[in-house]
Protein backbone atom coordinates (compact mmCIF):
# COMPACT_ATOMS: atom_id res chain seq x y z
CA UNK A 1 0.00 0.00 0.00
CA UNK A 2 1.48 3.35 -1.10
CA UNK A 3 1.69 6.34 1.43
CA UNK A 4 -0.14 9.52 0.57
CA UNK A 5 2.50 12.08 -0.46
CA UNK A 6 2.55 15.57 1.75
CA UNK A 7 1.66 17.75 -1.64
CA UNK A 8 3.73 20.99 0.77
CA UNK A 9 7.03 18.73 -0.31
CA UNK A 10 5.76 17.21 -3.47
CA UNK A 11 7.60 20.32 -4.85
CA UNK A 12 11.45 20.52 -6.69
CA UNK A 13 12.27 23.39 -4.99
CA UNK A 14 10.42 23.36 -1.18
CA UNK A 15 11.61 19.85 -0.81
CA UNK A 16 15.23 20.98 -1.66
CA UNK A 17 14.84 23.85 0.69
CA UNK A 18 13.57 21.03 3.64
CA UNK A 19 16.07 18.43 2.84
CA UNK A 20 18.61 21.57 3.19
CA UNK A 21 17.47 22.55 6.36
CA UNK A 22 17.12 19.71 8.08
CA UNK A 23 20.45 19.42 8.25
CA UNK A 24 21.78 22.80 10.04
CA UNK A 25 20.59 24.49 12.55
CA UNK A 26 19.62 27.14 10.45
CA UNK A 27 20.33 29.46 7.54
CA UNK A 28 20.95 32.54 5.70
CA UNK A 29 18.21 32.82 2.44
CA UNK A 30 21.47 33.89 -0.23
CA UNK A 31 22.92 30.51 1.36
CA UNK A 32 19.63 28.38 0.39
CA UNK A 33 19.73 30.25 -3.06
CA UNK A 34 23.18 29.69 -3.77
CA UNK A 35 22.66 25.58 -2.69
CA UNK A 36 19.12 25.57 -4.48
CA UNK A 37 19.77 26.94 -7.31
CA UNK A 38 16.82 29.29 -7.24
CA UNK A 39 15.85 32.50 -8.02
CA UNK A 40 15.17 34.90 -5.19
CA UNK A 41 11.86 35.87 -6.41
CA UNK A 42 10.24 32.06 -6.54
CA UNK A 43 12.53 31.07 -3.70
CA UNK A 44 11.43 33.96 -1.76
CA UNK A 45 7.46 32.64 -2.52
CA UNK A 46 8.14 28.98 -1.74
CA UNK A 47 9.60 29.78 1.46
CA UNK A 48 6.29 31.57 2.26
CA UNK A 49 4.34 28.76 1.78
CA UNK A 50 6.53 26.37 3.98
CA UNK A 51 6.29 29.64 6.55
CA UNK A 52 2.38 29.55 6.16
CA UNK A 53 2.16 25.97 7.23
CA UNK A 54 4.70 26.10 10.11
CA UNK A 55 7.57 24.26 8.66
CA UNK A 56 9.71 26.68 9.14
CA UNK A 57 10.15 29.91 10.68
CA UNK A 58 12.01 33.03 9.05
CA UNK A 59 13.33 35.81 10.92
CA UNK A 60 14.15 38.48 9.40
CA UNK A 61 16.86 41.63 10.96
CA UNK A 62 19.37 44.28 10.00
CA UNK A 63 23.08 43.32 10.45
CA UNK A 64 25.08 46.62 9.85
CA UNK A 65 23.15 48.28 7.14
CA UNK A 66 21.78 44.73 5.19
CA UNK A 67 18.96 43.12 5.62
CA UNK A 68 19.50 39.36 6.77
CA UNK A 69 16.78 36.34 6.49
CA UNK A 70 17.11 33.44 8.48
CA UNK A 71 15.29 30.49 8.03
CA UNK A 72 15.20 27.29 10.01
CA UNK A 73 12.79 23.72 10.69
CA UNK A 74 10.08 23.94 12.93
CA UNK A 75 9.38 20.91 14.75
CA UNK A 76 6.21 20.11 12.64
CA UNK A 77 8.09 20.48 9.13
CA UNK A 78 10.78 18.26 10.33
CA UNK A 79 7.83 15.43 10.97
CA UNK A 80 6.37 16.23 7.75
CA UNK A 81 10.11 15.60 6.46
CA UNK A 82 10.54 12.63 8.35
CA UNK A 83 7.02 11.06 7.20
CA UNK A 84 7.51 12.60 3.57
CA UNK A 85 10.59 10.23 3.02
CA UNK A 86 9.80 7.37 4.79
CA UNK A 87 6.57 7.66 2.22
CA UNK A 88 8.98 7.89 -0.80
CA UNK A 89 10.93 4.88 0.36
CA UNK A 90 7.68 2.85 0.55
CA UNK A 91 6.94 3.65 -3.46
CA UNK A 92 10.63 2.44 -4.23
CA UNK A 93 10.48 -0.82 -1.89
CA UNK A 94 6.33 -1.43 -1.40
CA UNK A 95 6.75 -4.81 0.76
CA UNK A 96 9.07 -2.69 3.22
CA UNK A 97 12.16 -4.61 2.15
CA UNK A 98 15.38 -2.87 2.93
CA UNK B 1 8.38 4.84 -8.72
CA UNK B 2 11.39 6.90 -10.56
CA UNK B 3 10.02 9.70 -9.71
CA UNK B 4 10.57 9.00 -5.65
CA UNK B 5 14.00 7.23 -6.45
CA UNK B 6 14.93 10.54 -7.94
CA UNK B 7 13.76 12.62 -4.93
CA UNK B 8 15.64 10.80 -2.64
CA UNK B 9 18.17 11.01 -4.32
CA UNK B 10 18.13 14.71 -4.53
CA UNK B 11 17.39 14.94 -0.61
CA UNK B 12 20.39 12.88 -0.10
CA UNK B 13 22.54 15.19 -2.37
CA UNK B 14 20.78 18.15 -0.21
CA UNK B 15 21.81 17.17 2.80
CA UNK B 16 25.20 16.35 2.02
CA UNK B 17 26.24 19.80 0.95
CA UNK B 18 24.77 21.15 4.36
CA UNK B 19 26.24 18.45 6.38
CA UNK B 20 29.92 19.22 5.01
CA UNK B 21 29.74 22.38 5.78
CA UNK B 22 31.07 24.00 9.16
CA UNK B 23 32.83 27.94 10.14
CA UNK B 24 36.49 28.27 9.50
CA UNK B 25 37.99 27.30 12.63
CA UNK B 26 41.64 27.54 11.51
CA UNK B 27 42.33 30.97 12.65
CA UNK B 28 41.56 29.91 16.79
CA UNK B 29 44.08 27.31 16.16
CA UNK B 30 46.67 29.01 15.13
CA UNK B 31 46.42 32.15 17.07
CA UNK B 32 46.12 30.46 20.78
CA UNK B 33 48.60 27.81 19.46
CA UNK B 34 51.30 30.37 18.60
CA UNK B 35 50.17 32.41 21.56
CA UNK B 36 50.35 29.51 24.20
CA UNK B 37 53.31 28.23 22.22
CA UNK B 38 55.35 31.49 22.56
CA UNK B 39 54.63 32.05 26.10
CA UNK B 40 55.62 28.95 27.14
CA UNK B 41 58.79 29.43 25.99
CA UNK B 42 59.51 32.90 27.11
CA UNK B 43 58.07 31.65 30.74
CA UNK B 44 60.33 28.40 30.53
CA UNK B 45 63.49 31.26 28.95
CA UNK B 46 62.43 33.82 32.21
CA UNK B 47 62.34 31.15 34.70
CA UNK B 48 66.08 29.49 33.66
CA UNK B 49 67.80 31.88 32.12
CA UNK B 50 67.60 35.12 33.73
CA UNK B 51 66.37 36.74 37.64
CA UNK B 52 63.63 37.93 36.71
CA UNK B 53 61.20 37.66 39.62
CA UNK B 54 57.61 37.26 37.56
CA UNK B 55 58.07 35.01 34.86
CA UNK B 56 54.46 34.19 34.81
CA UNK B 57 53.91 37.50 33.82
CA UNK B 58 54.00 36.52 30.19
CA UNK B 59 50.27 34.80 30.97
CA UNK B 60 48.80 38.13 31.19
CA UNK B 61 48.75 38.25 27.38
CA UNK B 62 45.80 35.32 28.05
CA UNK B 63 42.79 37.69 28.72
CA UNK B 64 43.67 40.24 25.80
CA UNK B 65 43.42 36.83 23.42
CA UNK B 66 40.43 35.86 24.93
CA UNK B 67 38.76 39.12 24.18
CA UNK B 68 40.14 38.92 20.70
CA UNK B 69 38.83 35.55 19.91
CA UNK B 70 35.44 36.60 21.58
CA UNK B 71 35.37 39.47 19.02
CA UNK B 72 36.13 37.59 16.03
CA UNK B 73 34.05 34.79 17.16
CA UNK B 74 31.14 37.15 17.07
CA UNK B 75 32.10 38.38 14.06
CA UNK B 76 32.19 35.23 12.83
CA UNK B 77 29.12 34.40 13.53
CA UNK B 78 27.49 37.87 12.02
CA UNK B 79 28.71 36.99 8.64
CA UNK B 80 28.19 33.20 8.43
CA UNK B 81 25.61 32.38 6.13
CA UNK B 82 24.50 28.73 7.59
CA UNK B 83 24.98 27.54 11.47
CA UNK B 84 25.67 23.72 11.49
CA UNK B 85 24.96 21.85 14.69
CA UNK B 86 28.39 20.65 14.03
CA UNK B 87 29.27 24.60 15.19
CA UNK B 88 26.86 24.38 17.80
CA UNK B 89 28.87 21.42 19.47
CA UNK B 90 32.28 22.35 18.72
CA UNK B 91 31.68 25.74 20.72
CA UNK B 92 29.74 24.28 23.70
CA UNK B 93 32.87 21.91 23.91
CA UNK B 94 35.47 24.83 23.52
CA UNK B 95 33.57 26.92 26.22
CA UNK B 96 33.13 24.21 28.80
CA UNK B 97 37.28 23.47 28.11
CA UNK B 98 37.61 27.36 28.43
CA UNK B 99 35.39 26.65 32.05
CA UNK B 100 37.87 23.91 32.98
CA UNK B 101 40.85 25.36 32.25
CA UNK B 102 39.50 28.52 34.48
CA UNK B 103 39.16 26.17 37.27
CA UNK B 104 42.09 24.35 37.07
CA UNK B 105 44.03 27.62 37.01
CA UNK B 106 42.20 28.59 40.00
CA UNK B 107 43.41 25.41 42.23
CA UNK B 108 47.02 25.99 41.45
CA UNK B 109 47.78 28.53 44.64
CA UNK B 110 46.30 25.48 46.54
CA UNK B 111 47.79 22.68 44.41
CA UNK B 112 50.66 23.40 43.24
CA UNK B 113 51.43 24.83 39.12
CA UNK B 114 53.41 22.14 38.47
CA UNK B 115 50.49 19.73 40.08
CA UNK B 116 47.75 21.29 37.15
CA UNK B 117 50.08 21.69 34.49
CA UNK B 118 49.55 18.03 33.38
CA UNK B 119 45.69 18.42 33.39
CA UNK B 120 46.22 21.91 31.30
CA UNK B 121 48.19 19.97 28.55
CA UNK B 122 45.92 16.97 29.04
CA UNK B 123 42.35 19.42 28.13
CA UNK B 124 43.65 21.08 25.16
CA UNK B 125 44.26 17.40 23.61
CA UNK B 126 40.72 16.67 24.82
CA UNK B 127 39.77 19.27 22.89
CA UNK B 128 41.47 18.59 20.39
CA UNK B 129 40.92 14.82 19.55
CA UNK B 130 37.24 15.42 20.12
CA UNK B 131 36.90 18.44 17.67
CA UNK B 132 38.73 15.79 15.18
CA UNK B 133 35.76 13.20 15.87
CA UNK B 134 33.45 15.57 15.52
CA UNK B 135 34.34 17.08 12.04
CA UNK B 136 35.82 13.82 10.51
CA UNK B 137 39.02 15.31 10.63
CA UNK B 138 41.76 12.71 11.44
CA UNK B 139 44.91 14.19 11.84
CA UNK B 140 43.64 16.58 14.07
CA UNK B 141 41.64 13.79 16.43
CA UNK B 142 45.35 12.24 16.10
CA UNK B 143 47.65 15.10 17.17
CA UNK B 144 45.22 15.21 20.09
CA UNK B 145 45.57 11.65 21.18
CA UNK B 146 49.23 13.25 20.98
CA UNK B 147 49.43 15.15 23.49
CA UNK B 148 47.76 12.16 26.24
CA UNK B 149 50.81 10.68 26.99
CA UNK B 150 52.46 13.85 26.52
CA UNK B 151 50.81 14.82 29.71
CA UNK B 152 51.60 11.93 31.69
CA UNK B 153 54.86 12.40 30.74
CA UNK B 154 54.97 15.86 32.07
CA UNK B 155 53.48 14.60 35.58
CA UNK B 156 56.85 13.02 36.28
CA UNK B 157 58.96 16.32 35.76
CA UNK B 158 59.65 19.37 37.01
CA UNK B 159 57.63 22.67 36.32
CA UNK B 160 60.72 24.06 34.22
CA UNK B 161 60.13 21.32 31.62
CA UNK B 162 56.44 20.71 31.87
CA UNK B 163 56.77 24.31 30.07
CA UNK B 164 58.72 23.04 27.26
CA UNK B 165 56.00 19.98 27.31
CA UNK B 166 53.32 22.27 27.05
CA UNK B 167 54.91 24.46 24.18
CA UNK B 168 55.30 20.81 22.33
CA UNK B 169 51.98 19.52 22.84
CA UNK B 170 50.85 22.76 21.59
CA UNK B 171 53.00 22.67 18.80
CA UNK B 172 51.71 19.17 17.66
CA UNK B 173 47.90 19.60 18.62
CA UNK B 174 47.14 23.17 17.60
CA UNK B 175 49.84 24.66 15.23
CA UNK B 176 50.47 21.73 13.25
CA UNK B 177 46.74 21.25 12.68
CA UNK B 178 46.17 24.96 12.41
CA UNK B 179 47.97 25.21 9.50
CA UNK B 180 47.09 22.31 7.86
CA UNK B 181 42.85 23.03 8.85
CA UNK B 182 44.03 26.01 6.62
CA UNK B 183 45.20 25.21 3.77
CA UNK B 184 42.00 22.48 3.74
CA UNK B 185 39.83 25.77 4.09
CA UNK B 186 41.50 27.48 1.40
CA UNK B 187 40.97 24.92 -0.69
CA UNK B 188 37.35 24.27 -0.13
CA UNK B 189 37.08 28.22 -1.19
CA UNK B 190 38.62 28.13 -4.12
CA UNK B 191 36.40 24.61 -4.86
CA UNK B 192 33.75 26.68 -3.94
CA UNK B 193 34.25 29.35 -6.20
Amino acid sequence: MFEKLDPLLHSQLRLAVMSLLVGVKEAEFNYIKEKTGATAGNLSVQLNKLKDADYISITKEIVGSYPRTTCKVLPKGRKAFSEYVNALSSYIHPNGNE
Amino acid sequence: MNDAQKQLEMIHEMMNKSQREFQSASFYYLFWGWLVFISALVHYLLLTQTNFTHPYAVWATMPIAGIISGIYAAKQQKSSKVKTYIDEAIGSLWLIVAFAFFGLIAMAPALGIDKVYPFLILLYGIGTATTGKITGFKLLYISGLLTFPLAVASAYMNFDNQLLVLALAIFISYIIPGHLLKKKELQMANSDA
